[in-house]
């Protein structure tokens, strides 16, 4: 399936990506790769209104505990 | 290994034994060995047996303790790691076929060498879940491990070999690791004690990486003692660890007669107290009441800190393994695969926004903690799953066995915590309770484990069946 036969965003940008990586995707592999991707995407979108985490001191903070 | 008794031996125990001269190094071994290869072609928990490694050492350690020389606080005490930890001669497979194809490892991971160098004799190498990434150890490669307590469900995971093979009584303490969860939910699921430290509290070098900005090493046994002890060997600084800390070394074991004294104890609310069958809530809820703790623990945000490490998981993990996604994807295990896939995928927007999430949380959290010492939490939101249970259903929800079977583990290893599980008995499978601290506070939550068991609160859950 090429990038513009499917509506799903998330499947098309999956595709993009993957090229872009040179990742090579058997075809029967992308329901479950989307799947998880769409999950990933939600969760990181659900952490953009918590807290005061912007503007950020320092842009990729070395994790201590 | 039951050796004396009718219950299988901690390490210290045996360690006393053979310090004392009551017990050879090299009979323990033999017992050992022979319980491995009496039982686990059943539970499946090792992926290699080192007999001739074991005995050459345990034969070293009676012939110190024959000339007059202590061995060290582990001597003769039989172990095993997960198949994770370099070990010299082996192969490091992190429970992939991928790596199957690496030449062997030069020298010991320094957990494995620092217990060594301890008395403790190496007997194994133990299953996981490929690279590390699951709760259950449904290893497509080597074969799921099985619980002790029943076969037919899972050990846990990922460090599921570590649980099994200590609640099966093959070896009092074992190693894994802890990214998300990995060494507390196989350790409740089969009922045994597990400690995944503070961050950086034990040196990770000569272990294969997971998610370098989540991995802890963490230890399983059967008793508080046990695990005291095991983590006053292992911890400490080591330079070659870029993130190894730097602080005093201290006993943890002298320690654990102490009692309560003016420990401040609480119990989580909120996110902890909420998505777990009955029961799974139900051992917290006993456990603060015959301790008579009132004070409540609030680590608000923990469901979306829960999900601040899915997306650092993915994202770290994925980028160690490009190079093979990218050559040899076919090799993965199909569910190691397509997350790693999806990990590659995602932007760097989202797993920045995610750590930043995690500096607020870690705010958040040190926060909370100022006001109580020990918290307790629920360890698995259910007891251990059939072995291909996809499904499970909580408060009436369905949700999926293997991600969910973190829930509770998650939100407190993101930020570093120390964490202590204790398992509880009484409700047909194991459950656990988890005891949480500031970090470096270890010894604070190896006291209150202690008198946890003490007072039978909590203890090793015994499985029927021994093998000898």
């Amino acid at each position: 399936m090429r990038p513009s036969d499917t509506e799903d965003p998330v499947d098309r940008y999956a595709r993009a990506a993957a090229l872009a990586a040179g990742l090579t995707i058997d075809d029967t592999w992308w329901p479950s790769i989307v799947r998880h991707l769409g999950v990933l995407l939600a969760r990181a979108a659900s952490l953009e209104a918590q807290g005061d985490p912007t503007p950020p001191a320092d842009p990729a903070p070395v994790f201590t505990p | 290994m039951t050796l004396t008794g009718d219950r299988p031996a901690d390490a210290v125990a045996i360690a006393d034994d053979v310090r004392a001269g009551r017990m050879a190094a090299t009979d323990v071994a033999h017992h050992a060995l022979a319980a491995i290869k009496s039982g686990d072609a059943e539970i499946n928990s090792f992926t290699s047996v080192l007999t001739e490694r074991a005995l050459l050492d345990a034969g070293r350690i009676d012939e110190s303790i024959a000339a007059g020389q202590n061995p060290g606080p582990l001597a003769g005490v039989p172990f095993a790691v997960k198949n994770l930890f370099d070990v010299a001669g082996e192969v490091t497979l992190a429970g992939s076929r991928i790596n199957a194809d690496d030449t062997p490892a030069t020298a010991d991971a320094v957990a494995v060498a620092r217990l060594t160098d301890a008395g403790a004799v190496l007997v194994g190498s133990l299953n996981m879940d490929e690279y590390a990434y699951g709760f259950t150890n449904e290893n497509s490669h080597y074969g799921p491990c099985r619980n002790p307590h029943d076969p037919d469900r899972v050990a846990g995971g990922s460090s599921g070999g570590s649980a099994a093979a200590v609640a099966a009584g093959f070896v009092p303490v074992t190693l894994g690791s802890d990214t998300n969860g990995s060494v507390r939910v196989p350790a409740t699921l089969c009922g045994v004690f597990g400690l995944k430290p503070t961050y950086g509290r034990i040196s990770r070098r000569g272990v294969f990486p997971f998610c370098p900005s989540l991995d802890h090493v963490g230890v399983l046994a059967r008793s508080v003692r046990d695990l005291a002890v095991t983590f006053d060997v292992l911890h400490g600084h080591d330079p070659d660890d870029p993130v190894s800390v730097d602080r005093p070394r201290e006993v943890t074991a002298d320690q654990l007669d102490r009692g309560l004294g003016d420990l401040r104890l609480g119990v989580s609310d909120g996110y902890f107290a909420r998505g777990g069958v009955p029961e799974a809530l139900e051992v917290v809820a006993v456990m603060a009441e015959a301790l008579g703790i009132h004070r409540r623990v609030t680590l608000a945000e923990a469901g979306r800190a829960r999900s601040a490490a899915m997306v650092i998981t993915a994202c770290e993990g994925s980028q160690l393994h490009l190079d093979d996604l990218r050559d040899r994807a076919g090799d993965f295990d199909p569910m190691t695969r397509d997350r790693f896939l999806a990990g590659a995928l995602v932007p760097a927007s989202a797993y920045l926004v995610a750590q930043r999430f995690r500096q607020w949380f870690r705010a958040e959290v040190n926060r909370a903690l100022a006001s109580v010492d020990v918290f307790l939490a629920p360890a698995t939101p259910f007891t251990a799953p059939l072995i291909g249970q996809r499904e499970a259903i909580v408060d009436g929800e369905t949700v999926l066995t293997q991600p969910y079977l973190g829930c509770y583990t998650q939100p407190l290893s993101f930020v570093g915590l120390p964490v202590l599980s204790v398992p509880v008995g009484g409700y047909g499978l194991p459950l656990g309770v988890q005891l949480v601290a500031a970090p470096y506070r270890e010894a604070a939550l190896l006291r209150v484990a202690a008198e946890l068991e003490r007072r039978r609160l909590c203890g090793v859950v015994e499985v029927a069946r021994q093998w000898t």
